[in-house]
């Protein structure tokens, strides 16, 4: 039971961060969200007893990315945006079509796992794989290693080809090969800023 | 090769309907600044043509009803559409109306086209190419394609060689009025496809549709071809694009294109639904009786000469319409006859227009006046043809509307009635305008120097005098051809409904 | 690790380590000589290398059997060899005629081809995907390249913008299709399409649900009912519309199309939609038949919205990219037309409709390439409608080619466009939509009108002070022409596609069962 309190309490820790990444006004204070919120689903992870993927998880995203975010957003020079316009505009449509899908999930979901069996509430079941004897045999890592290079080869190819895509295209969109147009520290500009022009957390 | 066309007689039609394709061939090889060549090809082929279609009337056999020279090739086997080809006594007429109409147009346009002479004899080749076989498939499929491609070299022909900037608007009523008509007929065809597994009209021939079926495919065949008529609320394309096409582009326009809304009536709409078209009936003679007396009194306040004969033809393939829907031999053979020698007298109207406006550029009513002061040869030929409008006896026009006028006395007396007062006031208008511009004083503050016409105008007009009289005199010779076939719709027809 | 089965995806491991291979290359060369502008030499090599591709897959085509390797997560079956032949000749086709387009806009990245290879890798897998994982990753790989192709053209701010919203619209609906794919295994524990065809495909026609209501389980409450499934596979459907430009899901492929570079625009308008297709086939038709047959009225729905926007909105544009944007969202209506009808007549014209969409498309794009305006100082590269005006005085063939190609996507008879269209029409009588029909045909009218608009352009308007285009070079005018014989050809002798689809449609439905 208690297990459930966590998960909820997790993803709702999950969904309120993700909601606050996109509606705050401060960009820093977006990728702290953004961080919480991984924090968060790592934890669910966690209670899925996926512990490797999880671990990885926190590694890569918090460790790696989010930290990377956090360096460029304060090396730019962004002001604080205002959202409250568009986002009236965009509210009723929005909330409208949000609501009927919530609405729809809440709908759907109980009424296909509901009177299974009481074991069945709590969210670890899942007895269409045999997850103990796939994973608990081996070690975690050991079986996510086995499944992707022997079952999953080609997929593993295909996301190694993704990651080289990801990696040419942001430098071929940013690389500049004129000398001419090279950004340059000005002295100035930089001596000459104030409180009121930056954001500041 | 030449033997083989030569002995056997079935492939005239084939060779007929090759022809113009081989001409446009061999024009797309002839540079387009050598205009002598590109001319000579083009009349050359077309002539050759009328030549070998009138063949095709030697060798018909007027004894037989059904179809003949009939020939197929494979297309789409895959779908069971079959190139069939084949020709009745309906059918026969309205073919050697577009070679000899085609002819002509080239000789029209002679000296009058200046630019792009090369793809306007083009686009008249083409045109001729979709015009032989609209009138001689036997696909109801197919026959939608030649129908509709004919759309695209008039559309050319009126945007490109029209005189005036309204004829972009001209051009654009005209390809989307016919085409928003025909589009539910492609709908029908496919539904007919999907019944019966074919679209080969002499299979189709021996299927019989419900009642609630005919009703519904007769509505969308009417929609496509009342379009072409034109009947009354779908009429407003045709003035315009007579009015802003050239003067060849017109001729055909009037002589051939509105014959195939007839056309279709007579092949398709008849026989396939024989029951719906009776029960229809009186909604066709509603239209064609309102198109009459409405189109010819819009003809008279109409102050622009080509407008006038524009709103002429209309009245009188409305009529054409009264005699098709009175289901008899006489009336059914009447408005055949009626619609060739509208062919005839239509495209020399438009012909005697061309004349005037080709010297003086306009063709407003009022800039004209006393033409027989200084073209009596050209009043002459203008008389001639506005009597033959009037439908004087001795004419063409005559014995085709006292056909018409006889056959639907018999099924509707009122309708023939209210048409024949239309006819009273086709007799005003015309005579007015011929009035108008022939007698009076010459308006030489207007227009100063006047030429009368040339001797290759005079030869153009020539012929279409001569098919006039010939079929005011003796229309037997043509009727020949027919009876059998008309004999034949109207006993299927009858045979269905009673 | 390749077993022999496995062999059949060689032109895929192929093209793969040839992309990483032109990748060293292009760099070392570039780097090592002070930025050598070598995107042309890697462009021909990119071709040869699409040729190689082809000559391996045309070697591998297997007929009438399929092969699924790799755990079952690529099938390989005619549907997927041929239509990857077809992709494959069309971009051919399409590095050929982008080529001087890059250099006069001087796109002078290497890396613009490497990109065409990688969104072309994706599309292939896309496919011969028979796993939704697989599914997913090739959708990726593609549109990852398609985001930055869009904004490559960096000098320009609708460039960026057109990448900045395909990235973020893509990136949604990609979401939005892991999302289908993750209820989808958590309800049946597979995503393998074998699998899942397994459990649901003979679910409805062969359960009659009144009996036994008593016993209720849960496999039951799943497999029967099938809410959650229904669910999760909107969510699917959803996200593949969104990538195909169906209507509520189209807009922003306008922004797109206009704003990236034409070049770029040429392939997303011409290449990925029959990928996309085979895949929705694969999912819809068979492996989840049964359930989408309850909401095939949606699909109509959709693919009539689909029509009528394209076709309205369209008469509205004054650029002839936008223009032909909305055209091609108005034909991926009419191909789901033949999709919802679910027979399988409909799935043949929906092949039909699809190779004769790509091959007209390619004429339509690679004319538009072509015809560059003669500007000294301004490289405006998207042309107004009224920069035709003078096309039929300057160059009249190819404007007689260009309003041939037009009326024949229009549909109008004596096309080849004409009979693919009346295919589609033919298999929506059969199920007896008759008002689907009437619509979309009336809507094809209302479209028509801008296509002959485009006409009236080149050959009616006499404007005194004409604009002058580059001259074309002559091997890109051959392909031009045998192009548009090609299309001619088809009219005549339309049985070859009728019957390539025909075998398409066989094979796809005897492995069905």
């Amino acid at each position: 039971m208690i297990v459930n309190l966590f998960f909820y309490f997790f993803s709702f820790v999950l969904i309120t961060s993700s909601l606050m990444t996109v509606f705050s006004q401060n960009s820093i204070y977006s990728v702290l969200f953004l961080v919480l919120s991984f924090v968060s689903s790592s934890s669910i992870l966690f209670l899925l007893e996926c512990e490797y993927v999880s671990l990885i998880f926190i590694i890569i995203y918090v460790g790696a990315i989010a930290v990377l975010f956090l360096f460029v957003v304060m090396m730019l020079d962004i002001k604080t945006i205002s959202l409250v316009k568009d986002s009236l505009k965009y509210f009723p449509f929005g909330s409208f079509i949000g609501i009927a899908f919530l609405i729809e999930i809440l709908l759907v979901v109980p009424s296909t796992f509901e009177a299974i069996n009481p074991y069945n509430i709590s969210f670890l079941c899942n007895f269409h794989l045999d997850w103990f004897n796939k994973l608990d045999y081996f070690t975690e890592i050991m079986s996510v290693g086995h499944l992707l290079y022997t079952d999953y080869l080609i997929q593993f190819l295909l996301s190694g080809n993704i990651l080289l895509l990801a990696t040419i295209g942001p430098v071929t969109l940013v690389l500049i090969r004129s000398i001419k147009t090279t950004k340059k520290q000005i002295t100035f500009k930089q001596l000459s800023r104030t409180y009121n022009s930056v954001l500041y957390i | 090769m030449l033997d083989f066309f030569l002995l056997n007689v079935t492939n005239l039609l084939i060779l007929i309907l090759v022809l113009p394709l081989i001409g446009t061939f061999l024009l797309l090889f002839v540079p387009s600044s050598n205009h002598s060549a590109l001319k000579a090809i083009a009349l050359n082929t077309s002539c050759f043509l009328y030549v070998i279609s009138l063949f095709l009337w030697v060798f018909f056999n007027k004894s037989i009803g059904s179809f003949q020279f009939v020939s197929k090739l494979l297309w789409i086997p895959f779908l069971n559409l079959n190139f069939s080809l084949g020709i009745d006594g309906i059918s026969l007429f309205f073919i050697l109306l577009t070679t000899l109409l085609i002819f002509l147009c080239i000789l029209i346009s002679w000296n009058s086209v200046k630019t792009n002479i090369k793809e306007f004899l083009i686009a008249f080749l083409v045109m001729e190419f979709f015009l032989i076989g609209v009138f001689s498939i036997l696909d109801l499929l197919l026959f939608y394609i030649y129908f509709e491609s004919v759309l695209i070299p008039m559309y050319l022909i009126v945007g490109i060689w029209g005189s005036r900037e309204r004829k972009i608007r001209a051009a654009y009523f005209f390809f989307l009025y016919t085409l928003l008509g025909s589009v539910l007929m492609l709908l029908s065809i496919l539904y007919i496809y999907y019944q019966v597994g074919t679209t080969d009209y002499e299979v189709l021939l021996t299927f019989i549709f419900s009642k609630t079926e005919q009703k519904f495919l007769w509505l969308s065949f009417f929609g496509s071809f009342a379009t072409k008529v034109p009947m009354v609320p779908v009429h407003l394309w045709l003035p315009e694009a007579h009015v802003e096409a050239p003067t060849a582009g017109s001729v055909i326009l009037a002589g051939v294109l509105l014959k195939l809304g007839t056309y279709g009536f007579l092949r398709f709409s008849f026989p396939l639904f024989p029951e719906a078209s009776f029960y229809f009936a009186p909604i066709v003679y509603l239209l064609s009786v309102v198109g009459i007396v409405y189109t010819s009194f819009t003809a008279i306040r109409q102050t622009d000469f080509k407008r006038i004969i524009a709103y002429t033809s209309v009245a009188h393939m409305n009529l054409v319409m009264v005699g098709l829907f009175s289901f008899n031999t006489i009336g059914l053979e009447g408005a055949i006859l009626q619609s060739l020698s509208h062919g005839f007298v239509a495209s020399a109207l438009f012909l005697i227009i061309g004349v005037v406006y080709e010297r003086h550029h306009t063709r407003m009513v009022k800039y004209y006046g006393g033409l027989v002061h200084v073209m009596p040869l050209y009043t002459f030929i203008f008389l001639f043809f506005t009597m033959s409008n009037i439908g004087l006896p001795g004419t063409g026009s005559f014995v085709g509307e006292f056909l018409i006028l006889v056959g639907s006395f018999k099924t509707n007396t009122s309708a023939t009635f209210i048409s024949a007062t239309g006819m009273i006031i086709g007799g005003c208008y015309s005579l007015w305008l011929f009035n108008r511009i022939s007698y009076g004083n010459l308006k030489t503050q207007y227009l100063k120097d006047y030429i009368d016409i040339n001797k290759r105008e005079f030869f153009i007009f020539l012929p279409l005098i001569f098919g006039t009289i010939a079929i005011g005199l003796y229309p037997e010779i043509f009727l020949n051809s027919m009876h059998m076939s008309v004999n034949m719709l109207v006993e299927i027809t009858h045979i269905y409904t009673l | 690790m390749l077993i022999f089965k496995e062999i059949q995806l060689l032109p895929e491991i192929f093209l793969g380590i040839s992309i990483i291979y032109l990748i060293i290359h292009g760099t070392f060369i570039s780097v090592n000589n002070k930025y050598l502008l070598i995107q042309n030499s890697v462009l021909y090599l990119s071709v040869l290398i699409i040729s190689l591709f082809c000559f391996l897959l045309i070697n591998n085509t297997i007929e009438c059997n399929d092969f699924q390797i790799f755990n079952n997560t690529i099938i390989i079956d005619y549907l997927g060899s041929f239509s990857k032949i077809l992709i494959a000749i069309v971009s051919i086709f399409c590095f050929l005629m982008i080529q001087r387009y890059l250099t006069v806009q001087k796109i002078n990245y290497f890396e613009y081809s490497v990109l065409i290879l990688f969104a072309l890798l994706g599309i292939f897998f896309i496919c011969s995907s028979n796993d939704l994982i697989t599914a997913y990753l090739a959708i990726e790989l593609q549109s990852l390249s398609f985001y930055i192709m869009a904004a490559l053209k960096k000098d320009s701010a609708f460039s960026v913008d057109a990448g900045l919203k395909y990235f973020i619209l893509g990136a949604f609906s990609s979401s939005l299709f892991l999302f289908g794919s993750s209820i989808l295994y958590g309800v049946s524990g597979t995503t393998n399409f074998e699998d899942l065809k397994n459990l649901f495909f003979w679910v409805y026609s062969s359960y009659d649900c009144t009996q036994d209501a008593s016993d209720y389980t849960f496999v039951k409450d799943v497999f029967i009912n099938g809410g959650l499934i229904q669910f999760a596979l909107s969510f699917i459907f959803v996200s593949l519309l969104f990538k195909l430009a169906i209507a509520p899901f189209h807009l922003w492929s306008i922004d797109v199309y206009e704003g990236s570079p034409s070049s770029s625009t040429f392939f997303f308008a011409v290449v990925p939609k029959l990928a996309i297709f085979i895949l929705l086939v694969r999912i819809f038709y068979s492996s989840f038949f049964e359930y989408t047959a309850k909401w095939r009225y949606y699909i109509v729905i959709l693919a009539v919205l689909t029509i009528v926007v394209g076709s309205f909105a369209g008469l509205e544009q004054k650029k002839l990219k936008s223009l032909l944007a909305y055209s091609s969202i108005s034909h991926m209506g009419y191909t789901l037309i033949a999709f919802s009808t679910g027979t399988f007549e409909g799935l043949q014209m929906l092949f039909c409709y699809l190779f004769l969409y790509m091959i007209a498309g390619l004429c339509i794009w690679s004319i538009f390439l072509m015809l560059q305006l003669k500007y000294k100082y301004v490289k405006k590269q998207n042309k107004d409608l009224a920069d035709l005006s003078s096309l039929s005085k300057s160059n009249n063939i190819l404007a007689l080619f260009f309003s041939t190609v037009l009326l024949s996507i229009a549909g109008l008879p004596p096309m080849v466009g004409f009979l693919v269209k009346i295919g589609i029409f033919l298999v929506s009588i059969e199920v007896s939509m008759y008002f689907v029909s009437i619509v979309s045909i009336l809507c094809s009218v209302i479209s028509t009108f801008y296509y002959i608009r485009i006409v009236k352009i080149m050959f009616f308007e006499n404007s005194t002070a004409g604009k002058l285009y580059q001259p074309i070079k002559s091997h890109i005018s051959i392909v031009i022409v045998c192009l548009f014989y090609f299309l001619l050809f088809l009219f005549i002798n339309p049985t070859l596609i009728y019957l390539f689809s025909y075998k398409i449609t066989l094979l796809l439905t005897m492995t069905m069962m």
